[in-house]
């Protein structure tokens, strides 16, 4: 009963203090609240038109045939594209674009017209600045469905068969639905792991906060305020700012926030594992701030996870966020159940515990290690 | 100068995070982004087939799908199953082919294919799906043929039949639409300036937290003009020098295009290398309190890369965004990037983007007094 008591104790003092710290050190309370709430909040407001539309293109038509013509009015009336202008010939137009005017160029060549008459093939050019890959997307998007409608109009030959597209989750190809879900997961496990390494640092900077063996009490102390901060913002980004940008949230509350105790719980324990490491306040940033960049790629949000090569796919398998965001965009963008994200929970179940004992057997070693230099 | 000099090296021998750090992050994602992307382009793409016709026209496409550089194929007994992997990210798309999809082709009843896609993966999404496309109207050419052919018409009369507009794309800047060169062109340029202004920060700030701020000054007699410049020699040489072996790598070995000069491109990163310093002065002297002074820099430094514009074009962000955007020195990079690589325009091109880096060495002056009083009177809490 005694053990259960002192246990009891020293968690409350060890809470107690690292509340403290926490709301006492600037840097701490930007990266876990300024980063924490403000990040979500810009990047909706940067990334708020999801879809590029109108990219202006200018043509050169050396055809100038009801075909050309009709072709072109259709491409202007896409939503992707938007005709800027007329060029009389290839070095005008690529002026424009060198300029950035424009970030394409529709060319008819002069006999355009004369092999549709004649039933030939017809070919024509387009040039797309490769500047961004959105710029060749609309252009080809665009060019491909007026495309598609010409030639049905051109050649009315039956179509033996037909298919239809449906698109049910992010139904308008928004760019912001997908970047900014797999954005958010990131920014909790980056926030929380910078915010921790700092205060692990100051901690060794100062040589405070240790207790004679019990690693135990540290570890669930800290980590409860970890957890308590994290669970807060965490709620703010799964449940209020989809609200506020009108993004996709179809799961609901209850799943989310059986989700959410979980990768909060693992980011807790991966964070408070590697902090372990830092030596000093400032480490942390400094040194491991790059990670963010492969970390976000790793969880599979933009290059397809299974174009991952084998060792980088291993390789993510450290990180919490790996699978938190693909749970995430999973369930707050596809809608699955959570028996269907039920194997990435496991794994982030497993990393809590690998990471719970990392931190215990890190925060024995470095007790022993101190009060063994204090008995020299 | 030679005192000042030998001082910074020596606290670089102090605090080798000053080298490490940007030296390991610079190396580690090289290797990471150069080696993800693979060759660049998505290959072997999950795409599930539900056969509910099982016939030799559906079997025949599945193959044709599966054969694609693109694709592979995955089979679903029903649509619930494939749905499920499409729900949990294992596919990206779905393609359901009817029953009797054969006879009521051979019957001229127009069968309707399905096609479902995730587009919360963007890439694998609309990957997917053009290959889907592509193979679908191969196929529905295919019977078209079939049909002219039977009917006795001449083969090129019949492709100008099925295809009577034929599109020539050429993609400028970019020949092989190479996702690994579309990224790592401005990721790894965006992360040596991310380094730059967080070291560089670090390193001012350290000075202000320890107070050894007063000795800098005293020993560049009491000019912080000097006293930074000469400090900031160092880092200037080595992020110049890791700027350059990383154009070099880009542009040498991992042969992505380059239209124009190499030597403008090494202009254009010492340029954002130098401007990064600059940046990391202003925060410092606004912000004289080192903690933070390094989380602000980090913070503003990771929406660098979004308002460069290399992936969402700025003009479709919020006005405000578009120009925020010109605070950070890798929108002008991108712009230097874009003449230079792409259009090869050189000096008429790109000498507005060097305008717009002196606007960044011209930036701190104005601040200057506040620093030096910093570095002088300890006038901030010191932590």
């Amino acid at each position: 009963m005694g053990y259960f008591k002192t246990f009891w104790n020293d968690f409350k003092r060890v809470f107690r203090q690292e509340f403290k710290a926490v709301f006492t050190d600037g840097g701490v309370i930007v990266v876990f609240f300024l980063a924490g709430l403000g990040y979500p909040l810009l990047y909706n407001l940067i990334y708020k038109n999801g879809i590029l539309e109108d990219v202006p293109v200018v043509v050169i038509d050396n055809a100038d045939c009801a075909e050309s013509r009709c072709f072109i009015r259709e491409v202007d009336a896409t939503r992707e594209v938007a005709i800027s202008g007329y060029c009389a010939t290839m070095e005008e137009a690529k002026k424009l674009m060198q300029e950035r005017k424009c970030h394409g160029i529709i060319c008819f060549p002069s006999d355009f017209g004369d092999r549709i008459a004649l039933g030939q093939q017809s070919t024509m050019s387009i040039y797309c600045d490769m500047g961004s890959f959105f710029y060749y997307k609309n252009l080809m998007t665009s060019v491909n469905l007026v495309m598609l409608e010409e030639m049905s109009q051109i050649s009315p030959v039956v179509k033996p068969m037909s298919f239809e597209q449906n698109i049910p989750y992010n139904r308008s190809n928004s760019f912001s639905f997908f970047f900014i879900t797999a954005a958010l997961m990131l920014v909790i496990q980056q926030t929380m792991f910078y915010g921790i390494g700092m205060l692990a640092g100051t901690r060794r900077e100062d040589r405070k906060g240790l207790i004679h063996g019990a690693s135990g009490r540290l570890v669930f102390g800290r980590g409860a305020v970890y957890w308590l901060i994290y669970m807060m913002i965490g709620m703010y980004i799964v449940f209020i700012v989809p609200l506020l940008f009108d993004i996709p949230m179809v799961t609901d509350f209850w799943t989310a926030l059986a989700f959410l105790c979980i990768y909060v719980t693992a980011c807790v324990f991966f964070s408070m594992a590697f902090s372990t490491l830092i030596r000093h306040r400032e480490t942390p940033i400094v040194a491991l701030l790059f990670l963010t960049l492969p970390e976000l790629f790793l969880t599979g949000f933009s290059w397809p996870q299974a174009c991952f090569p084998k060792f980088w796919n291993l390789f993510s398998y450290i990180f919490p966020s790996t699978f938190g965001t693909r749970a995430y965009i999973n369930l707050a963008g596809a809608g699955a159940s959570f028996a269907a994200i039920a194997p990435l929970l496991k794994i982030l179940l497993i990393q809590t515990a690998v990471y719970f004992a990392i931190s215990i057997i890190a925060i024995k070693t470095e007790n022993m290690k101190f009060y063994k230099k204090i008995e020299n | 100068m030679k005192d000042i000099l030998k001082r910074e090296l020596g606290l670089w021998k102090l605090r080798p995070v000053y080298v490490l750090a940007p030296l390991g992050a610079m190396l580690f994602c090289s290797l990471f982004f150069l080696t993800f992307f693979g060759k660049g382009a998505v290959q072997e793409l999950p795409i599930a087939v539900v056969d509910n016709d099982n016939s030799s026209l559906t079997r025949n496409f599945i193959r044709q799908l599966d054969a694609t550089e693109l694709g592979k194929v995955i089979r679903y007994d029903d649509y619930s199953l494939a749905r499920e992997a499409m729900q949990t990210g294992k596919v990206t798309a779905i393609c359901v082919l009817p029953e009797n999809m054969y006879s009521d082709v051979l019957a001229g009843r127009k069968p309707t294919a399905s096609f479902y896609l995730n587009t919360m993966y963007y890439v694998g999404g609309m990957m997917s799906y053009k290959n889907i496309l592509t193979m679908f109207n191969l196929s529905v050419g295919a019977v078209q043929r079939e049909t002219m052919r039977a009917m006795g018409m001449a083969e090129d009369a019949i492709m100008a039949k099925i295809q009577p507009i034929v599109i020539d794309v050429h993609q400028i800047g970019n020949p092989t639409t190479d996702y690994n060169a579309y990224l790592s062109n401005i990721l790894l340029p965006g992360l040596l300036e991310l380094l730059t202004i967080i070291i560089v920060a670090y390193s001012l700030g350290t000075e202000i937290k320890y107070g050894t701020s007063e000795k800098l000054l005293e020993m560049s007699s009491g000019s912080i003009v000097k006293a930074l410049t000469i400090k900031l020699i160092p880092y200037s040489i080595m992020f110049s020098v890791l700027g350059c072996t990383l154009v070099l790598v880009l542009y040498g070995p991992m042969g992505f295009h380059l239209d124009g000069s190499i030597w403008a491109m090494i202009l254009n990163i010492v340029l954002m290398v130098l401007a990064s310093e600059a940046f990391a002065v202003c925060i410092v002297a606004l912000l004289p309190v080192c903690r933070l002074a390094v989380c602000i820099s980090a913070f503003l430094g990771i929406l660098a890369f979004s308002l460069s514009g290399f992936t969402v074009p700025l003009e479709q962000m919020p006005e405000f965004f578009r120009g925020m955007a010109n605070m950070f020195p890798l929108r002008p990079y991108y712009n230097f990037y874009v003449q230079e690589t792409i259009f090869a325009s050189g000096f008429a091109g790109w000498w507005k983007e060097v305008l717009h880096y002196l606007v960044f060495f011209l930036a701190p002056l104005p601040l200057l007094p506040r620093l030096k009083n910093a570095f002088l009177y300890h006038n901030y809490r010191r932590d």
